[in-house]
């Protein structure tokens, strides 16, 4: 951005970018999430349990490797660690509203 | 699911699982008398310790080898299952010749040495291992460490619920049976419930063992004592051996409306 621009002015074009990410991050989230619904209930399907650490392992290498930066790469995996437990909590709870709706 | 198919396996489809006998083997007579005592209340397995994780070395640290032997001669002869505490790699062999279920305690959860030896000597057997949750451990840790006994090649393995550490008081442990829920949504291993270690006191064992059942847990490891007053170790969170059976009637109807029965 060029520097003759006024700081503040700069501060407010920067701040509608960093908005701009922070939808096209929750939107690829959401993305993240339905596929990982389909991945469970084609578990459910085939009896396998939810919880697997190798592939989450996996994952977590993954993007530590496709990190460039300026992120630290402990610090991708960190917030990939919460972001693949938000997803897998999500699932848990509606695969347990259906029992319960199931049971009544 | 992890069960066994031949229905020879400790934790069955529609069944509730109780585990109970006396925290220590102390004597052959002692050992029998809990032993019986399990067996007329109506329960298939019996625990007992012969190798004690203790606090303080200057505590009774168990019978050892003359315990094992004690152990797999009573179960033997009653026709119970022995469930019993396995704490050196270098004694594994040694405790499945005298028991079809080892025990790792809280102690030990993230002893990742002793957790892959395990899994490898029960690999193709019949045995099988019941992992305690460590009292500052998460439900991630625990599961990750019952993957590092999966992974080794032993599947029989059976989540253990005994309490962790918090800022309360009036309990020796605070049981958390959210985890009991958490685990057993996220993993396929069944999960047992140890009421008598998370309260530390007799009182609680009955209301706590209904709860485990109504929580979905899929067996309860309860402490047993013919004379709770003259027990060598943990006395205070010992069941009176005579109380078994009322265990079992109190857990009965609420087993049966989630559709297991208490064996």
């Amino acid at each position: 951005m060029p520097q003759g621009i006024p700081a503040e002015e700069r501060v407010r074009a920067l701040r509608a970018r960093v908005d701009e990410v922070d939808r096209e991050l929750v939107r690829a989230l959401n993305e993240r999430a339905r596929l990982v619904q389909e991945i469970l209930s084609a578990k459910a399907e085939a009896g396998l349990p939810v919880y697997d650490p190798r592939r989450e392992e996996e994952i977590l290498r993954r993007v530590a490797e496709a990190n460039a930066g300026p992120l630290y790469d402990s610090s991708v995996r960190e917030i990939f660690e919460l972001i693949l437990h938000r997803i897998r909590d999500l699932e848990i709870q509606q695969s347990a509203e259906e029992e319960r709706r199931d049971a009544l | 699911m992890r069960f066994n198919s031949e229905g020879a396996g400790m934790i069955l489809p529609g069944t509730f699982r109780v585990v109970a006998g006396p925290c220590t083997v102390e004597s052959y007579e002692q050992f029998y008398a809990g032993a019986l005592a399990v067996k007329e209340a109506g329960f298939g397995y019996v625990r007992g310790g012969a190798f004690k994780p203790r606090t303080s070395p200057y505590s009774f640290q168990g019978l050892g080898e003359e315990g094992l032997k004690i152990i797999s001669e009573v179960a033997g002869k009653l026709g119970l299952v022995a469930v019993t505490e396995v704490m050196d790699p270098q004694d594994i062999e040694l405790v499945m010749e005298h028991a079809r279920v080892l025990q790792i305690g809280a102690r030990n959860m993230q002893n990742f040495s002793l957790l892959k030896r395990v899994g490898a000597a029960l690999r193709g057997t019949e045995h099988w291992v019941i992992l305690k949750r460590g009292f500052a451990a998460t439900v991630e840790e625990w599961l990750l460490a019952a993957e590092y006994i999966t992974s080794s090649g032993g599947e029989n393995v059976v989540l253990c619920e005994r309490g962790i550490r918090t800022f309360e008081t009036s309990t020796r442990f605070t049981l958390d049976l959210s985890g009991v829920v958490v685990a057993k949504r996220l993993s396929d291993l069944p999960v047992i419930v140890d009421p008598s270690h998370a309260a530390g006191r007799r009182d609680l064992v009955v209301p706590l063992s209904r709860a485990a059942v109504a929580a979905g847990a899929d067996g309860l490891m309860v402490e047993s004592h013919h004379r709770p007053q003259e027990a060598l170790c943990d006395g205070d969170q010992a069941l009176p051996a005579e109380e078994l059976g009322s265990l079992a009637e109190t857990l009965r109807p609420i087993a049966a409306a989630l559709g297991r029965k208490v064996i």
